[in-house]
């Protein structure tokens, strides 16, 4: 069953730049840039562009 | 955990990761800087002379009472991120963390975190929030907003029944803590929280298909592991203390037997595929049957959906409400714009 799948081609599709909302524009961004497999990795091991973000603004607890 | 055990641990564990991924040591509970400067010294310095700083990554969590100077230079000189567990104002944090004195520390704690932050320290904060909380969520977030201060909520869980019922919240007061905390944070007008955990992890599984956060893994044990001062080897650290859960013993085993150990197995296969509420469900997909310590302290077992699996589906719904919400306002301003541009040019 895919229930988001309206909300997945919607982040696909639409311009972050009209996105007001800062972490829902990094979010369509990534959705839209990186492939499923880097975002995923990002998540998992905090590949470098996570452990980049949180340099810049400490920000995310692991647990 | 002494120092042999503890490199052991990391470079085994090192050695079986993916050498393209980094490798993230976590640091944590009951107090980890207990251990003393002088031990992660050793362990950070050690680190970084055989694996470079970003293939090796500690992280800290602590209650944050120790904290001073020395640790500070420290952290900063090994690029360490720490969590500081802060249960929200004075109010709430001084009701259940308190010092031998039996004073709060709220005080001691908030104060480290503003030197932390003054030193350009990277910091986050864990707040545990249990049925004290409940009467209490605007004045949490309040709290956060007002300092700047990102943060993660985790809800208190006991093992012992009547201690939950005491201390814990249910389900369903879970979501409406959560679901008021993201309508808090989502709809802020002066930003001044970036990240709220996990409705961060919420907006990130529903516009990516891919979950972030460690509850809603598929197969948490293929990509984290716990291992214990004594050297007992887990899938997480919440299984510490249920010997039938080890996987094996580090001061007995080396790690790749430990990891081929059968008490593995079941951590490895995804749990939301056996479990047969979970096939009728619309979040599945995204919650991969939640967490499985959860399900077994409510059921006992494992192959049974988590204790919040109905916080859970309000929690996604709620969201994925808002985000259609917002980026459809956000797409008509898209074709707006669109629009005028047409005329503009016409």
């Amino acid at each position: 069953m895919e229930p988001t799948q309206s909300l997945l081609e919607i982040a696909k599709e639409i311009n972050p730049n009209f996105i007001q909302n800062p972490v829902l524009r990094e979010l369509v961004i990534d959705a839209q840039t990186k492939l499923v497999t880097q975002i995923a990795d990002d998540s998992h091991y905090w590949s470098d562009t996570k452990f980049r973000q949180w340099r810049e603004h400490s920000s995310h607890n692991p647990w | 955990m002494d120092i042999y055990l503890a490199k052991s641990a990391i470079e085994q564990s090192m050695n079986l990761n993916d050498s393209s991924l980094p490798t993230n040591v976590y640091w944590h509970g009951a107090e980890p800087l207990i251990a003393g400067i002088d031990f992660y010294s050793k362990i950070f310095e050690w680190t970084e002379e055989n694996f470079g700083l970003d293939t090796v990554r500690h992280h800290i969590q602590t209650n944050g009472t120790l904290l001073n100077e020395h640790w500070y230079d420290i952290f900063i000189k090994h690029h360490i991120t720490v969590g500081v567990s802060l249960d929200g104002p004075m109010i709430l944090h001084d009701r259940h963390r308190k010092v031998k004195s039996r004073e709060g520390s709220f005080d001691v704690v908030f104060s480290n975190i503003s030197e932390a932050r003054k030193r350009k320290l990277y910091f986050d904060v864990l707040c545990v929030i249990s049925r004290d909380t409940l009467d209490h969520i605007d004045e949490l977030f309040n709290f956060f907003w007002e300092n700047k201060i990102d943060f993660g909520v985790e809800p208190l869980i006991c093992e012992d029944q009547t201690q939950q019922a005491e201390l814990g919240i249910t389900p369903q007061e879970y979501a409406l803590v959560i679901t008021h905390l993201f309508d808090r944070w989502f709809y802020q007008v002066d930003r001044k929280i970036k990240n709220f955990v996990p409705a961060y992890h919420y907006v990130h599984s529903l516009l990516t298909g891919v979950n972030s956060y460690c509850n809603f893994s598929k197969c948490c044990s293929t990509h984290y592991l716990a291992v214990s001062p004594d050297g007992d080897v887990y899938s997480c650290i919440m299984f510490a203390g249920h010997p039938e859960y080890s996987f094996g013993n580090l001061k007995k085993q080396n790690m790749k037997d430990i990891l081929a150990s059968d008490v593995r197995k079941p951590f490895l296969s995804p749990r939301v595929e056996l479990i047969r509420e979970c096939q009728q469900c619309k979040w599945t997909n995204l919650c991969n049957a939640g967490c499985p310590h959860n399900a077994l302290i409510k059921n006992g077992h494992m192959l049974a959906p988590d204790f919040f699996c109905e916080s859970y589906k309000t929690i996604f719904s709620h969201v994925e409400n808002a985000l259609l919400k917002e980026l459809g306002i956000s797409s008509r301003t898209e074709a707006l714009v669109a629009g005028n541009s047409q005329i503009t040019k016409a």
